[in-house]
């Protein structure tokens, strides 16, 4: 380093990821940290104003709710990336496909099997039939292959000593994954050439994996060309920007609950040449909208007789019903005695320190500590509901305390996790920012992990709460190629 | 394809049609004005070409430029407006994102975000033409990139259909308003007319500069090769349909009632000047309504019901809004 930019770098006691304690660039950031450092103030702001441009003149937005009916707000990336290197990688790819593998096993034999580890008293049954998010509507209905998880999307956070740990699962409909996609395409339009020689492994070819994953769980009546469809709210929803994006990546029909029908139990679309029929659809609405027959009766965003065609087997939901049942938060703290159980392996990803509250002995030691902890409602998501100990008000730890007496079941707490940082860009400087990282996992005919995922920054200063719609931000993840150089030029975006 | 989907692109294409011949009318309205300071009457039949004189007259603001202009390009609150027109072909094309070349969304979103970005009321005040020009512009540049870039597959067709449509409506309005106009024979009025859908020119070399109301009519009706001829948009509108690949079979309504519609304008007995003109383009008026309705029926069938007034209609996206 040279006196630019990171010449006031602060790395604030933390553990960030791109300068170790000797002020020194960490395995991997080596180019990027002396990229940034030889910017003037003047040439980041330069930057930072084509990224804008690209990303307004794309349309690459998300929406905030609760503000006038839902605001569209241009997506917001930051411009340092955040790296990953090869070996760290491998181990991360390892650890969450055998996580995925072993929630996809627990999910099979809560609906499909003997609840051999409900029998077993591994899991205690009481807690998996109280889940909001147990369908027993999903019960008996088989799904091929076994691929219940078909995209999850894990939460990964790095603590102070560096070490990677779960922090929660999404196994219903994580999204996010259109972001990974857009910020590199942002990135290479940014910095083009900037970082041509490190050797960054490619995302684009999610949408193609996510087709032969979404075309693998198909019914078998559906033949060798299976009809994919995506199924999406509509275009008020908070991620219909993604579910546009991937139809499109996909080169497959985005269609409403208005556009379908069931007919004798197998689910068509109305096209111009009248109905023609679905085999698998890449449902992106909750369980409880799917199908007013059976679920919320209110709901016109689904498909009347949805479930029936489901259970007759003419129609693949991916994901399937009822996933919720394991990532509830207060399920997801066996998801290690998961992984003994099924695999008989130890979990190579551990969980961040959890304390269920339903448990009176774990409950009083976590109350005792309130202003220390995390406290996060079980079955939320998106970020809404969380309380954390040190940055809340006197009033807003007593009101969560009393939520958590009156409703154990429905609270976890959790240590709180000095997120590890990376330099960000704020004010034409660089400061550390805390991140995390939500990786995407497909189960097709193998499970498969998309190099790196979405790099979320809490932008406000200090803050961990890296939600988009609470003033988080993004970075392009970069995993590195094992050889640095040695991949093929022509098929990344760099 | 979706039957939805293709309402979308559809709509999309009938708005950006909009917008710019919006623009263009305009533009030759001022300037026939900046001639004729006494043309204060075109204003009001401006509004009715446009079909909006009701909406207009229910904001109780006096018919000069000022306002009218404003109402035309810049009001959100008239849903044919020019800004307002741009949102709504954006807000369809949205809604078909996956559908369409990312070239197409780009650009039009970029124009929709250009027209926020600006004070128009200000600029109509000072130098409309910048504005017109600019708008005719980027309507063309969306063009440019649907015809460089977008397969041309159903969507494509369906997206043009509501373009011809729209034209075709646009020119057979605008002539039978003008009518009583070019019966005075001025050039003033032959060229305010003309000029209001680019035909100046075409109309000089097709025949030479005449004021005759029947030759202008005849030309704006159904010349063969000026692209907004009444004629032209339907006959291109056919071919488009006619190419319609995901559709049932045996259903073939709409291409009956726009072959009606287009074989009566084709043998007219136009040249002798014995034609109810005005009489005629409502003819047209109706008929063309009338295919939009068979499409709906035919390919759409969301039973939106097709209403030549933007304003009034249950358009998809902005009637959920």
């Amino acid at each position: 380093m040279t006196g630019g930019l990171f010449s006031d770098y602060d790395r604030g006691g933390f553990f960030d990821e791109a300068i170790d304690d000797d002020g020194h660039a960490r395995h991997g950031y080596g180019p990027v940290v002396d990229w940034f450092d030889d910017l003037t103030p003047e040439n980041l702001g330069y930057h930072a104003s084509l990224r804008d441009d690209v990303l307004r003149t794309r349309g690459i937005t998300f929406t905030v709710y609760g503000e006038s009916s839902g605001i569209e707000r241009t997506w917001p990336m930051d411009l340092f990336p955040r790296i990953i290197p090869a070996d760290e990688w491998a181990h991360l790819e390892r650890g969450l496909a055998q996580r995925v593998n072993a929630v996809n096993r627990f999910l099979e034999d809560l609906y499909v099997g003997e609840q051999a580890i409900l029998e077993d008293g591994v899991v205690p049954r009481w807690l998996v039939m109280s889940s909001d998010g147990f369908e027993r509507e999903a019960f008996n209905i088989a799904v091929p292959n076994g691929a219940r998880c078909l995209v999850s999307g894990i939460d990964i956070v790095r603590g102070d000593d560096g070490r990677f740990l779960v922090l929660e699962d999404n196994l219903r409909n994580p999204s996010g994954v259109s972001y990974v996609l857009e910020n590199r395409a942002t990135m290479a339009r940014v910095l083009t050439g900037a970082f041509a020689e490190m050797g960054i492994r490619s995302v684009d070819d999610y949408g193609r994996s996510l087709l032969s994953a979404l075309r693998n769980a198909a019914p078998p009546s559906a033949g060798d060309d299976p009809v994919v469809v995506v199924l999406t709210p509509g275009i008020f929803n908070s991620a219909y920007f993604e579910h546009a994006f991937l139809a499109r990546q996909m080169g497959v029909e985005l269609v409403e609950g208005r556009d379908l029908v069931v007919d004798d139990n197998v689910v068509a679309m109305r096209t111009t040449g009248g109905l023609r029929r679905v085999d698998v659809i890449y449902r992106r609405i909750d369980d409880q909208f799917l199908d007013p027959v059976v679920f919320e009766k209110s709901s016109t965003l689904g498909v009347p007789g949805m479930m029936a065609a489901v259970r007759a087997g003419t129609v693949t939901l991916a994901n399937a019903v009822g996933n919720g049942a394991a990532d509830d938060k207060a399920v997801y703290p066996y998801v290690p005695e998961m992984i003994r159980y099924y695999l008989g392996e130890e979990p190579l990803i551990d969980n961040a320190p959890t304390y269920v509250l339903w448990d009176a002995d774990q409950r009083a030691e976590s109350v005792a500590r309130a202003d220390e902890l995390v406290w996060k409602p079980v079955a939320e998501s998106g970020g809404y509901g969380i309380v954390i100990g040190p940055a809340a008000s006197d009033e807003e730890l007593t009101d969560v305390l009393a939520k958590v007496e009156a409703d154990p079941r429905g609270w976890i707490a959790q240590e709180v996790v000095q997120l590890s940082r990376v330099p960000s860009c704020v004010e034409g400087g660089l400061e550390g920012r805390h991140v995390d990282l939500r990786p995407f996992v497909l189960t097709g005919a193998s499970i498969e992990v998309l190099p790196g995922g979405l790099t979320r920054v809490a932008m406000r200063k200090g803050s961990l709460i890296v939600n988009s719609s609470q003033g988080g931000g993004s970075k392009d993840t970069w995993v590195l190629e094992d050889q640095p150089g040695s991949h093929d030029p022509g098929a990344g975006g760099f | 394809m979706l039957a939805r989907h293709a309402e979308n692109l559809f709509w999309a294409g009938r708005y950006l049609e909009r917008a710019e011949d919006t623009a263009r009318i305009l533009d030759a309205t001022q300037h026939a004005t900046i001639i004729r300071p006494d043309a204060a009457e075109q204003w009001g039949d401006l509004l009715t070409v446009l079909r909006v004189a009701e909406e207009f007259a229910e904001t109780d603001r006096p018919v000069g430029w000022q306002e009218v202009s404003g109402f035309l390009v810049a009001d959100s609150d008239n849903r044919g407006s020019v800004v307002s027109a741009v949102r709504t072909a954006r807000e369809n094309l949205r809604s078909v994102r996956e559908q369409i070349p990312s070239e197409v969304w780009e650009t039009t979103n970029r124009f929709h975000l250009e027209l926020v970005e600006r004070d128009l009321v200000d600029e109509l005040a000072g130098e409309p033409y910048t504005l017109f020009q600019l708008v005719k512009n980027r309507c063309e540049a969306v063009a440019g990139t649907i015809e460089q870039n977008m397969p041309r597959s159903d969507g494509y067709r369906f997206l043009n259909v509501g373009v011809q449509l729209e034209r075709a409506l646009m020119t057979s309005r605008l002539l039978s308003i003008r009518w009583g106009h070019l019966a005075s024979r001025s050039w003033d009025d032959a060229l305010l007319t003309l000029s209001s859908v680019s035909a100046v020119e075409a109309f000089r070399r097709a025949h030479q500069p005449t004021t005759d109301p029947v030759r202008i009519s005849s030309f704006l009706l159904r010349d063969a090769l000026f692209p907004r001829s009444v004629l032209y948009c339907l006959t291109r509108a056919e071919k488009l349909l006619e190419n319609v690949v995901d559709r049932a079979p045996g259903r073939g309504s709409t291409e009956t009632v726009l072959g009606r519609v287009r074989s009566t304008l084709e043998f007219a007995d136009l040249d002798a000047g014995l034609v109810d003109v005005p009489a005629f383009c409502a003819e047209l008026d109706d008929g063309i309504r009338s295919v939009a309705d068979a499409m709906g029926e035919q390919y759409f069938r969301s039973g939106v019901p097709f209403d030549t007034h933007p304003q009034a209609s249950t358009v998809p996206i902005v009637g959920r809004r």
